[in-house]
């Protein structure tokens, strides 16, 4: 993950450094977004389901 | 408590803190010391900040607060996610890009010292506060349970931070926390397993379900929109996410956390990883909290949860105590005939009786009532017996379990378990109080040119003068009537200011200090006069405290606005960092 050796010169503060999965930021963000509205979507299914 | 308990819990605290401080025994600069040489990967700096925000309160009061409400309290949790991707997005990588040490140095780039000043004196007020309360908190409940003098419990929690924060500084922190978050996990998932196996034979994991729901404890989430319900859903997404922008964006105890990761992408991570486990762990705790209620459906649980506060009662004189053993009598004969409509309950499941089913809920929820009652009643004893005395026992019910019911050797771990969280959320603090009291008073207003060394021991003092002040303040503080919701409290009060500070940094590049360096003040006093309106008079004033956080973060905006429309805009922003470095170089202040 270290990847402070190979960084171009040009951004030296990893500002356009892509994550290691899902290919870019935004698809990381967006995941972790989709992945909490399911979550909440089956909470309010217990919810409902054992009213 | 067994030997085995004891060994097990001191064990296991004195691992962390010799491996913490061995782990960082190399630091030698201020750099080192206040950012661990900013080495940390994703996986560390994630549970790092988790640890942080996991206070002992959280396994001590959440488990009470689904036991009496149910889990509606995960709600709060909601926004937590959406901060998350908004401060990974646009917030770490500025911070980044100065190299900043705290988040207030960014606003004298952004603006000018006085307001960096000014926002890190909010913090060290509202954190300073908190800290006290993170030590007492657990202590008090601890030492009930424990029989220790409060200020045993109190030192024994403050001395062990102290001595690894000191040593290793926020490397430590963060290493002792990854450490710490495994035990908390690993003995809540534990708890969870042994709350199931308890169950009496034939009663299975759906019954237990069926019975919680049934009794109204699952409702996770409630989509009727409030603004005098704490907990909905709308207060989870819109409020929430605007308290944890502030606490992980512009607080310094998690910006710490995440300013130390080897990289952007690592620390872009660690906040993702939070995002992504937080809401679940959040309803992990409370669920065990919902196990606690059912075991107590089958196992006569004590009329009131704090033991403590029956011994005064009984030693209170023959008429009080007379007056709780008839108490505890009626109580046990009330159990006898609930326990019979929990088992109607669970036959009726089993078979698909409906109507059975109904009858036997109808009976349940009487018999809670009245449970209800007599817990009253035993709170009214305590209140004669010792006026002084708090009466509230939420914060006990799931310490009752750990202590009656947990086999030898898991007691000593559960304990372990709240003693970590104590220490991890207090190291957190004070390693983040001591960098920005050196960091953003001292070595930028009060000495500035000295050597590294200098600052670096400073850096070690004024680590130990917060944990003492957090000693302190645990010494003297009253419990509030929920331990989680006093700390949330104390942050909303500032958080909200601070927000808007920020906001109008990173959002409104027009603004310039002048203007929102006034309307900070403004509006923190404008949260304060809301916050005691309601205390005083909640028909007028119906805010709950959630909500001050978006009213205080909307008025900085607003009255900044308006304030440099009416001066015009004053000074531009410095445009080199605020100790000379221009805004992309690299390395240490000095």
């Amino acid at each position: 993950m270290d990847r402070s050796g190979s960084q171009p010169a040009a951004d030296p503060d990893g500002v356009d450094e892509q994550p290691p999965i899902m290919g870019s930021w935004p698809r990381m963000y967006a995941f972790v977004l989709i992945l909490h509205a399911v979550l909440i979507g089956v909470y309010y299914a217990i919810s409902r389901l054992y009213a | 408590m067994h030997p085995i308990d004891w060994t097990v819990l001191l064990g296991t605290l004195l691992f962390i803190v010799a491996y913490g401080v061995w782990k960082t025994r190399k630091v030698s600069n201020t750099e080192s010391f206040l950012l661990g040489d900013r080495e940390l990967k994703w996986w560390t700096i994630g549970l790092s900040i988790m640890a942080t925000q996991a206070s002992a309160i959280t396994f001590l009061s959440t488990p009470g607060k689904a036991f009496e409400d149910g889990m509606g309290f995960a709600q709060f949790y909601f926004g937590l996610p959406i901060a998350m991707v908004i401060l990974a997005a646009f917030v770490i990588p500025q911070f980044y890009r100065l190299k900043v040490y705290t988040a207030y140095e960014y606003l004298e780039t952004r603006f000018d010292l006085k307001t960096r000043t000014l926002t890190a004196i909010f913090f060290l007020l509202q954190r300073g506060l908190s800290a006290g309360l993170t030590i007492f908190a657990p202590a008090i409940i601890l030492s009930a349970i424990l029989g220790w003098p409060l200020q045993v419990t109190n030192i024994a929690i403050g001395s062990l931070v102290i001595i690894y924060t000191v040593a290793g500084g926020t490397n430590a922190v963060s290493q002792t926390q990854k450490q710490q978050m495994i035990v908390i996990l690993s003995g809540m998932f534990i708890a969870a397993a042994i709350l199931l196996s308890k169950l009496p034979e034939g009663v299975g994991f759906g019954d237990t379900l069926g019975l919680a729901g049934a009794l109204g404890k699952l409702e996770v989430v409630n989509t009727e929109f409030s603004f005098e319900n704490r907990y909905n859903i709308w207060s989870g997404l819109l409020a929430s996410t605007f308290l944890f922008l502030s606490y992980f964006g512009a607080d310094q105890s998690q910006v710490q956390r995440y300013l130390s990761g080897r990289s952007l992408t690592e620390s872009r991570l660690g906040l993702l990883f939070n995002g992504i486990i937080k809401v679940p762990m959040q309803v992990l705790v409370l669920f065990v909290g919902i196990l606690v209620f059912v075991f107590f459906q089958f196992e006569r649980p004590p009329v009131h949860f704090n033991e403590a506060n029956l011994i005064v009662v009984e030693e209170a004189g023959p008429d009080l105590a007379e007056r709780l053993h008839v108490l505890e009598a009626e109580h046990a004969e009330l159990f006898a005939r609930k326990r019979q409509a929990v088992d109607q309950f669970v036959q009726a499941r089993a078979s698909g009786e409906t109507t059975a089913r109904t009858e036997a809920i109808e009976r349940i929820n009487a018999e809670l009532a009245q449970e209800r009652a007599m817990r009253q009643e035993a709170k009214a004893l305590i209140l004669q017996a010792n006026p002084e005395a708090n009466d509230l026992d939420g914060d006990y019910v799931f310490i009752t379990f750990v202590t009656e019911y947990l086999p030898i050797g898991l007691v000593g771990l559960l304990l372990a378990v709240i003693f970590s969280a104590a220490m991890s959320s207090t190291a957190s603090e004070i390693n983040a109080l001591a960098t920005a009291t050196v960091v953003d008073l001292y070595r930028r207003s009060l000495i500035r040119g000295r050597s590294d060394r200098h600052y670096l021991q400073m850096s070690k003092g004024l680590t130990i003068f917060w944990g003492l002040i957090a000693l302190l303040f645990a010494s003297v503080a009253n419990l509030f009537d929920n331990l989680v919701e006093a700390v949330n409290i104390v942050g909303s009060l500032f958080y909200g200011t601070v927000l808007g500070i920020f906001a109008a940094a990173f959002f409104f590049k027009r603004l310039r200090g002048r203007a929102v360096f006034w309307a900070a003040l403004m509006a923190e006093a404008l949260v304060v006069f809301l916050y005691f309106g309601h205390e005083r008079a909640p028909e007028t004033y119906p805010l709950t405290y959630l909500w001050l956080v978006p009213v205080g973060c909307f008025a900085v905006l607003i009255l900044a606005h308006l304030i440099q429309a009416l001066l015009g805009p004053g000074a531009p922003a410095p445009e080199a960092a605020p100790d000379g470095r221009k805004a992309s170089q690299t390395g240490a202040q000095g």
